[in-house]
């Protein structure tokens, strides 16, 4: 019996011997040491803590509590699990935004154990607004794929031509944008055609309608010469239609030119990276799309005076040139022949002259010779030498010699400048 | 032709009319070359105002 009931313990002890594994796991625990909770919690900051440094996680913000020293405290959840995050004031400080309750928000932070409470944490190091966030990453990764690909490459970029007749446009009929571009276009050059195609260029799905825009401007048998996309200015998600990688397709595949021109001057979108230019607003882009048309009016003003002064400068060389002809070598001779006769006319002229001018000389100076003695037989010059004359009085007659005057007779002496009577 | 290629078209003319060291003939043909081309290029930026033109994929509609 005892053999019987050693056997049957025997075989109970084999059958436990064949559960091997739970046999050496209770001999393990008992081999194991105990740990103190500090210890296990140390051991699970180990294990924690380096696996989970610089972790990305998406969540809900709730319980935030902004805590007067200066730190955020708040839990990120999902619909399944909640995890306590911190953010220290300094990383605090430094939001673009407000964090509320109910916030999406894609936070980069660290897995910290807290000795104290035993509980773990996300030490937060940055955080962004989920929407926006993951719009931003994305238009980084696709401008970066793109700018690999080349399709930013200056080598691209096609010329403007710099008189268009006809634009093409592709944004929303009844946006401000068109209405720009309208307006801008017939003050500068009223001349050109404005062609719309009707896109609606906000929401999901519109970047459809953006790409069958430029696509059917480039289907057309009489093309425009040049294509302006765009909108007005709005957030990054009004925006958006123009950084999805369809639209920069379509623009890079584009053979007519295309200005870019979305939002503001400050937004920058794939499509204005991929344009052969971007333009700062749709007015701008207007602006860049034509000439100015006063200016190129007075351009060719100036043409036209300078065909016409061409012309009219032409017909004064030409007449220089026939002179110059008419005194060549096949005029020549003549032309001495004519010469010769001319040279002794003017011969025959000069000495004909030079007789008169001889003949004129000596008669002045005959003339001038009487004049001197007319002058010096003038009365009056003999008075202003000095001499005086003396009249009878009586007679008036001169008397030229002092025998002719008797005793007691009126005389009368003329100066120069008077008369004096005396009595002999 | 385009615009761009009348002007260049119409300052080469003018270079050489204004040089003045081409045949009489030929100046008259620059002339006249010339011309046109002024006429040409007064034309594309006549104020006559361009049209406003809906393009769908059905066609193209004057609208303005």
């Amino acid at each position: 019996m005892t053999d019987l009931f050693s056997y049957i313990e025997e075989e109970e002890n084999k059958k436990e011997a064949e559960k091997l594994i739970p046999s050496e796991k209770k001999k393990e625990k008992k081999e194991k040491e105990v740990l103190s909770v500090f210890e296990i919690t140390k051991l699970i900051k180990g294990v924690l803590e380096p696996n989970f440094s610089g972790v990305w996680i998406e969540g809900e913000i709730s319980n935030y509590k902004h805590h007067s020293s200066g730190h955020h405290y708040f839990s990120l959840k999902d619909e399944k699990a909640v995890i306590s995050c911190v953010m220290w004031k300094a990383t605090g400080d430094r939001l673009s935004f407000k964090p509320d309750n109910g916030q999406k928000v894609i936070v980069l932070g660290n897995v910290t154990v807290y000795e104290g409470s035993g509980r773990y944490q996300i030490d937060v190091k940055k955080m962004t607004v989920s929407g926006i966030g993951e719009l931003q990453e994305r238009f980084e990764i696709l401008k970066q794929k793109l700018l690999e690909e080349g399709l930013f490459d200056q080598i691209h970029k096609k010329p403007l031509p710099f008189l268009v007749k006809n634009i093409g446009v592709v944004t929303a009929e009844t946006g401000a944008a068109f209405q720009d571009i309208r307006k801008v276009i017939r003050s500068r050059a009223p001349f050109v055609n404005i062609f719309i195609y009707n896109a609606r260029v906000q929401g999901k799905g519109t970047e459809s309608e953006i790409v069958d825009g430029i696509i059917l401007f480039n289907s057309q048998a009489d093309p425009v010469d040049v294509i302006i996309i765009g909108r007005g200015g709005g957030s990054l998600e009004d925006l958006w239609s123009f950084n999805e990688e369809v639209v920069a397709r379509a623009v890079f595949n584009s053979k007519i030119p295309v200005i870019s021109a979305v939002g503001h001057e400050i937004d920058f979108s794939i499509s204005d990276f991929v344009a052969d230019v971007r333009a700062a607003t749709p007015s701008h882009a207007a602006e860049i799309a034509t000439i100015n048309l006063t200016e190129e009016n007075l351009r060719i003003g100036q043409y036209k005076s300078r065909l016409g002064s061409s012309i009219s400068n032409y017909f004064q060389r030409q007449n220089e040139l026939l002179n110059a002809y008419a005194n060549s070598h096949a005029f020549k001779r003549p032309a001495d022949i004519l010469n010769n006769y001319t040279m002794i006319l003017d011969n025959i002229e000069d000495k004909f002259s030079m007789l008169l001018r001889v003949r004129f000389d000596s008669e002045k100076q005959k003339l001038s010779k009487y004049d001197d003695i007319l002058r010096s037989l003038d009365p009056e010059s003999v008075l202003n030498r000095g001499f005086a004359i003396v009249r009878d009085k009586k007679t008036e007659k001169i008397v030229s010699s002092a025998k002719k005057v008797k005793k007691e007779t009126e005389l009368e002496v003329q100066f120069k400048d008077g008369k004096v009577d005396v009595k002999s | 032709m385009k615009y761009e290629e009348a002007i260049k078209k119409l300052n080469e003319i003018m270079e050489k009319l204004e040089s003045g060291d081409i045949p009489l003939d030929k100046t008259f043909e620059y002339f006249e070359e010339g011309k046109k081309l002024l006429d040409f290029c007064r034309k594309q930026l006549s104020d006559a105002e361009g049209k406003l033109l809906k393009i769908t994929n059905k066609g193209i509609e004057e609208i303005g």
